[in-house]
Formats: C-alpha cells, sequence, structure tokens
C-alpha cells in the first residue's frame, strides 16, 4: 500500500485516530511517519533516567503532520481534508464548512471571505463562559498531577502532563479554543 | 399573555424587535453531515441545559407535528422556513412564546427573543441571559479570532442577528423606501419583507437588521441599528404629517373605506387583509379611528396569515373557506371601531 501523505513510498507505519466518534485510519512511510512526527512513538527503549529527552507529545491526538490527510484519499487528489470528511474542494465550491472545525482546518480559505463579508476578521464581542473556566481548571488540575508525578519521580507520566499543559497555554495564547 | 398582546415603545411605527443569536456545538458536523442519532441526542440536551434556568419551555417536535401547525409556527417567525424541512428538529417555546431556541436549523442552536415595540437592549439581555444559561452544559463552538462559528460565514462572530418590524406605509406609497433601503445598505443594515431572509419587501410592513456580525460588539450593534431604525421612523412620521397637512382628509377617507370593507366583507385574501390592515394600522397610529390598539392590530397580522386561519379551525379547509374564516375573524376584531373622542 502506498503512503497516503505523498503517495510515492510504500507504507511502514500505520496510525488510527477517533474524533466526534469518526474512525480515521491513516497508513505512511517513514518519511512521512517522521515529518507527521508518529515516529515519537517509538523512542521509550532509549531513555535512561540521567540522560533522558521527552518525545515532543503537544499532538499526541491529532498529529499536526496529519492535517490534510485522510482515510483512502492520497494528498494530492483531493486537497485537505477535515476530520468531519469535507474536502478543500467542496470549501472552495461551496464557501461553506462542514464542521466548526473547517473554519481552522481551511482558515486560508475563510479568512478572506470573511474579511469581505464583515470588513473584519477579528471577533470583538463576547467570549463562551465555560471555554476560560474550564481551561483554567484543566491547567490547575494539570500542574497538581506535574507537581505529584515530579515528587514520585514518575518521569515519563511528568513529560506527557507537561505537554498537556504546554498545548493548553498554546491554545490560549492566539489559537482556536 | 403572549409577546405581541404587550404595549411596545414606538409602536404607531415598530411592530415587533428579535434578536436572534446562533450557537453551534464544538465536535458537531453541521446540518446534512450530522448524524441522525447526534441530531437526536442534541435535542435531549439543549432541552436539559434549558430547562436548568427560570424560564419554563415547552419542547415542541417541528418534525412531528402537521405542516398546518408547522406552517403556523413559520408565520408567527418562531421556526425559519429552512427549519420546516428538517429532520430531527424540535423548538423550545416559553409560554409567552418571546423566547424560543431553534434546534438543528441551519445551525445546531438559534436563540430567539421578540418583544413589541422596539426593544433591542431588553432582547439582548434575555438572549444572552439564555446563551449563558445553554453554556453552564454546552460547549459551544468559538474561535479567538473568528468568534461564535456558524454554518454560515455570514453569522460568524456574535451570531447576531438584531432586526426591527416596521410599518412603513407612507415611505413606501412615496417610493422613498428605495432611497432608504440603499443607504441602509451603505452602512450594513438590510431591510427585507415581513418574513426576512428570501422574502420581498412587498406590502408595507418591513425587516430591518443588522448585515454585518463579526468585529463589533453585540450592543454595538444593536446601538447602530436603533440609531437607524428611530431615523427610519422619523421620516415616516414627517411624512404622515405632510401628507395630512397637504391632503386634508385624504387619508381620513382611505383609512375608513379600508376599515368598512373589513368590517363587513364576508371573503378576504390574505393580501387583501394585509393591504387593509395596513391603512387601519396607519388610521389608528395617526389617531383617524379609535377602538382597537396597535398591540391588537400586531396580533391580527399575524393571525390573518392562512396557517394560522386554518388551526382556528379542526379540518383543513380549501382557499376559499379560508378567507371566509378570515373576513369572520377580521369582522369580529374590527367590530369596536369608532371615531377618535
Amino acid at each position: 500500500m502506498l503512503c497516503q501523505k505523498c503517495g510515492k513510498n510504500e507504507a511502514t507505519t500505520y496510525y488510527e485516530y477517533t474524533i466526534n466518534g469518526q474512525k480515521t485510519q491513516i497508513y505512511l512511510c517513514p518519511q512521512c511517519a517522521h515529518e507527521a512526527g508518529l515516529d515519537h512513538f517509538y523512542p521509550f527503549g532509549q531513555w535512561g533516567v540521567g540522560n533522558w529527552q521527552l518525545p515532543n507529545l503537544s499532538n499526541l491526538f491529532f498529529p499536526s503532520g496529519l492535517q490534510g490527510i485522510s482515510e483512502g484519499r492520497p494528498a494530492g487528489t483531493g486537497g485537505r481534508v477535515c476530520a468531519c470528511g469535507t474536502t478543500e474542494e467542496e470549501v472552495r465550491r461551496t464557501g461553506r464548512p462542514g464542521c466548526p472545525e473547517c473554519y481552522n482546518t481551511f482558515r486560508d480559505l475563510f479568512e478572506p471571505m470573511v474579511r469581505r463579508i464583515h470588513g473584519s476578521a477579528k471577533h470583538t464581542g463576547s467570549a463562551p463562559q465555560n471555554i476560560e473556566v474550564s481551561q483554567q481548571a484543566k491547567l490547575q488540575r494539570l500542574n497538581a498531577e506535574l507537581g505529584d508525578a515530579i515528587a514520585k519521580q514518575e518521569f515519563e507520566k511528568a513529560a506527557q502532563l507537561r505537554d498537556q499543559i504546554k498545548a493548553i497555554q498554546q491554545q490560549e495564547g492566539g489559537e482556536d479554543k | 399573555m403572549k409577546w405581541f398582546q404587550a404595549r411596545g415603545q414606538q409602536s404607531d411605527v415598530a411592530v415587533s424587535t428579535r434578536i436572534r443569536l446562533a450557537r453551534n456545538v464544538k465536535g458537531l458536523s453541521f446540518g446534512s453531515r450530522l448524524h441522525s442519532t447526534q441530531a437526536e441526542k442534541l435535542i435531549e440536551e439543549v432541552k436539559e441545559a434549558a430547562a436548568k434556568g427560570a424560564t419554563a419551555f415547552s419542547l415542541i417536535r417541528v418534525d412531528e407535528i402537521t405542516p398546518e401547525e408547522r406552517m403556523a409556527l413559520y408565520e408567527k417567525h418562531l421556526i425559519s422556513r429552512e427549519m420546516m424541512d428538517k429532520k430531527p428538529a424540535a423548538l423550545l417555546l416559553s409560554e409567552d412564546e418571546s423566547i424560543s431556541v431553534m434546534i438543528n436549523e441551519e445551525d445546531h442552536l438559534r436563540i430567539q427573543v421578540m418583544s413589541a415595540g422596539i426593544a433591542l437592549k431588553e432582547c439582548l439581555e434575555e438572549a444572552m441571559k439564555l446563551d449563558a444559561l445553554l453554556q453552564q452544559s454546552l460547549y459551544f463552538a468559538y474561535d479567538q479570532e473568528l468568534g461564535f462559528l456558524t454554518q454560515c460565514p455570514t453569522n460568524l462572530g456574535t451570531g447576531l442577528r438584531a432586526s426591527v418590524m416596521l410599518h412603513l406605509p407612507m415611505l413606501t406609497r412615496t417610493g422613498q423606501i428605495n432611497a432608504v433601503i440603499s443607504a441602509a445598505n451603505k452602512i450594513g443594515l438590510e431591510i427585507r419583507g415581513l418574513y426576512g431572509e428570501g422574502s420581498k419587501a412587498e406590502g408595507e410592513f418591513y425587516q430591518v437588521s443588522n448585515s454585518i456580525t463579526l468585529g463589533l460588539y453585540e450592543e454595538e450593534i444593536c446601538e447602530k441599528l436603533k440609531d437607524a431604525v428611530e431615523r427610519i421612523i422619523q421620516q415616516e412620521q414627517n411624512l404622515r404629517q405632510a401628507y395630512r397637512q397637504q391632503y386634508p382628509g385624504a387619508l381620513e377617507d382611505r383609512v375608513w373605506r379600508a376599515a368598512g370593507l373589513l368590517r363587513y366583507a364576508r371573503k378576504v385574501t390574505s393580501a387583501e387583509a394585509e393591504a387593509l390592515l395596513s391603512d387601519v394600522r396607519l388610521g389608528q397610529a395617526c389617531g383617524i379611528l379609535a377602538g382597537i390598539t396597535a398591540q391588537q392590530l400586531n396580533q391580527l397580522i399575524y393571525e390573518i396569515a392562512p396557517a394560522c386561519i386554518e388551526l382556528t379551525r379542526d379540518r383543513s379547509l380549501t382557499a376559499d373557506e379560508r378567507d371566509m374564516a378570515r373576513a369572520d375573524l377580521l369582522r369580529e376584531a374590527l367590530q369596536n371601531l369608532k371615531e377618535p373622542a
């Protein structure tokens, strides 16, 4: 089977993720798997306590390098695909998203359109309250768990927690919430 | 008492105010991509979320009622045309019908608050209150740049559509309404017919609403609309006054002729009824006739619509029977018309 990202090399890595109950299976060649950050799943055996490196797990649940690849659709044929199944071609044709996440996946397509319609692409009105509250609560909880893990010298767990915290902080810093 | 029976501000020209907030649930697809089991679950979730507040709502399964009942909800502006063919779809409705939530419309949720006359600030507050309540149980899709994420990019940002329904007979008859419409378009407002989106501005009732939803605060959108609406109202009032001064007795004659027809006719189509009621409403606002209130006339405008007429009878009616039933309703409603004291 050919790699679903480059469509050229033989796929050796299998990756599966589930978003909103929708399961997606992806086959990648070693190079594309590396670019997608998926080879981080294998280095655990190399770790020594005195000289350990933290894997980058900030995209553990949806590696950013996988955006635009979807089951059975090699890149280059249909362009990017959102997790909901909406393709770049559909967005270009209809100007409509298939799910809220499409605005993020195809941000570059929607932004000029939004500017044309509203004369601005920067929201200034109210924001949902529960997002701040829940993210803040989540951060507090993760920080507490991190302290606990370090105290118990559970470094693998600590690394995972640190990356989760970083992901939330990055999200709050500007991207889509 | 229903909301449209209440007395509203500037009700001589302003019929009603409506605030709508479009909201979507994070993680769920839009429209046809949303699986029906998820859509069913959403109805339950929204119902439970709304039940935690002080306002009591009843849930109407829009996909399970008769086509006439559905049409009547549309005529009362409680559901959109798009919602009429949706399945599964539901409407949460407060007892006075002023607060409602369309579930599984174009957007997952559309919060709506309506009031008589001009009441933009009050309606916005009420809608935001319900929004906050629903947020305690539901996660709405939101992006820091694009605001609340909606199926149509024209609703992004605040998801807020504020509109005021105006009765503008003199601006219409003098043809000046066209200049008003193009001036409004230039400042990001839209003027449409009685049934909003997609409906032609026929008759003498119009909906003025914001077309820009992103880059402004909710309060700013309402303020801007209110300013524009007040200026339109002023123009209409000036014309009414000028016309009566220039042609003494002409408006009085027209108003009483319309009243006479409605009081004695035995068959009236909805278009004719709308036109005649427009005259009676103008007469009431100008103090030409008495014995009926602006609120009663507002209510009549909803009640004369075909499906609403149909619902007053237990069986389905032919077009002729409907026109007769409409005439009965109008005769009864206008029986107390009299000269002003």
